[in-house]
């Protein structure tokens, strides 16, 4: 009984907040968004720019593996989550993303951030920090990264 | 995420040998993007034994790990020493991997013997495992 009544007060609250939580959330999600795709090549955002939850950004970093991105982050204090194979129990990447008709390779650079109540800007910065170095000194380590860095050279 | 041992989460936080041999004497790649994992290991051979071994690995916290301490296990053994390094061994190294990562100790093994393949066939020598 007091958790129906609890659930009733939840619901009304969120109602009452639900346009400006939206507002300052799509704001977020849309800092995050823009200026990850601006400060690291190669990475693919998945899903529509605008027409998504509001607080939710996901991307596919290309050349790099997610369970590896998500430990080195977590090192650093910020939670994400990632739809490769690695970080499934089942060792499959995610079937979402592969039937958006994102190849496998891509797919297990899966990276997905959930905004929540209590993310700020600093903590989008945060994120726009941290992550490029990351992103870099796995592609160092990628042999898929150092293929493409080769081909482009050869091309040039 | 696995929770992985503190052996696993310092090579995989400071890796050994990541890198390439422009001039390696044996190369070998296992894995394959598409599954999630990939590894390729370069080696130098100098008087029978492995003067250098080179990584770069494509994958997930245990096979960057495997990778290094593969790489870690195989630097100055004989080209027969390398090959007894098996998957068990790298696991029990790294004390421990995770159910589900045992597959990326068996790639790191892999990839040694694939580059020492690669260099006997080099030599013309016949390919003995």
């Amino acid at each position: 009984m007091p958790a129906i009544v609890g659930l009733g007060k939840a619901a009304e609250v969120a109602k009452a907040e639900m346009n400006s939580r939206i507002e300052r959330l799509s704001a977020l999600r849309h800092r995050l968004i823009e200026r990850l795709l601006s400060r690291i090549e190669h990475v693919i955002l998945t899903g529509h720019p605008t027409q998504r939850l509001p607080g939710h950004a996901s991307f596919c970093i290309e050349f790099i593996e997610g369970e590896s991105m998500l430990i080195l982050l977590s090192h650093q204090g910020i939670a994400a989550a990632s739809g490769s194979a690695c970080t499934s129990r089942a060792l499959k990447a995610s079937h979402v993303l592969t039937a958006m008709g994102l190849p496998h390779e891509i797919v297990h650079g899966s990276l997905l951030f959930s905004l929540g109540l209590e993310n700020t800007e600093e903590d989008i910065d945060y994120v726009l920090e941290v992550l490029p170095p990351i992103v870099d000194r796995l592609r160092q380590m990628s042999p898929l990264y150092a293929k493409f860095s080769k081909e482009q050279g050869e091309r040039r | 995420m696995p929770i992985y041992s503190e052996k696993v989460m310092g090579h995989f936080m400071n890796p050994r040998n990541v890198g390439e041999i422009e001039d390696a004497d044996g190369i070998g790649e296992v894995g394959n993007p598409v599954c999630g994992d990939m590894m390729t290991f370069y080696i130098k051979v100098a008087d029978n034994h492995l003067s250098d071994v080179k990584f770069k690995t494509f994958g997930c916290g245990a096979a960057i790990a495997v990778s290094s301490i593969v790489s870690e296990m195989a630097m100055g053994k004989t080209l027969e020493e390398a090959r007894k390094i098996t998957p068990a061994l790298v696991a029990e190294e790294l004390e421990g991997l995770p159910k589900n990562k045992y597959h990326c100790s068996n790639l790191g093994a892999q990839a040694l013997n694939k580059a020492i393949d690669d260099y006997l066939k080099r030599q013309g020598k016949k390919v003995i495992k």
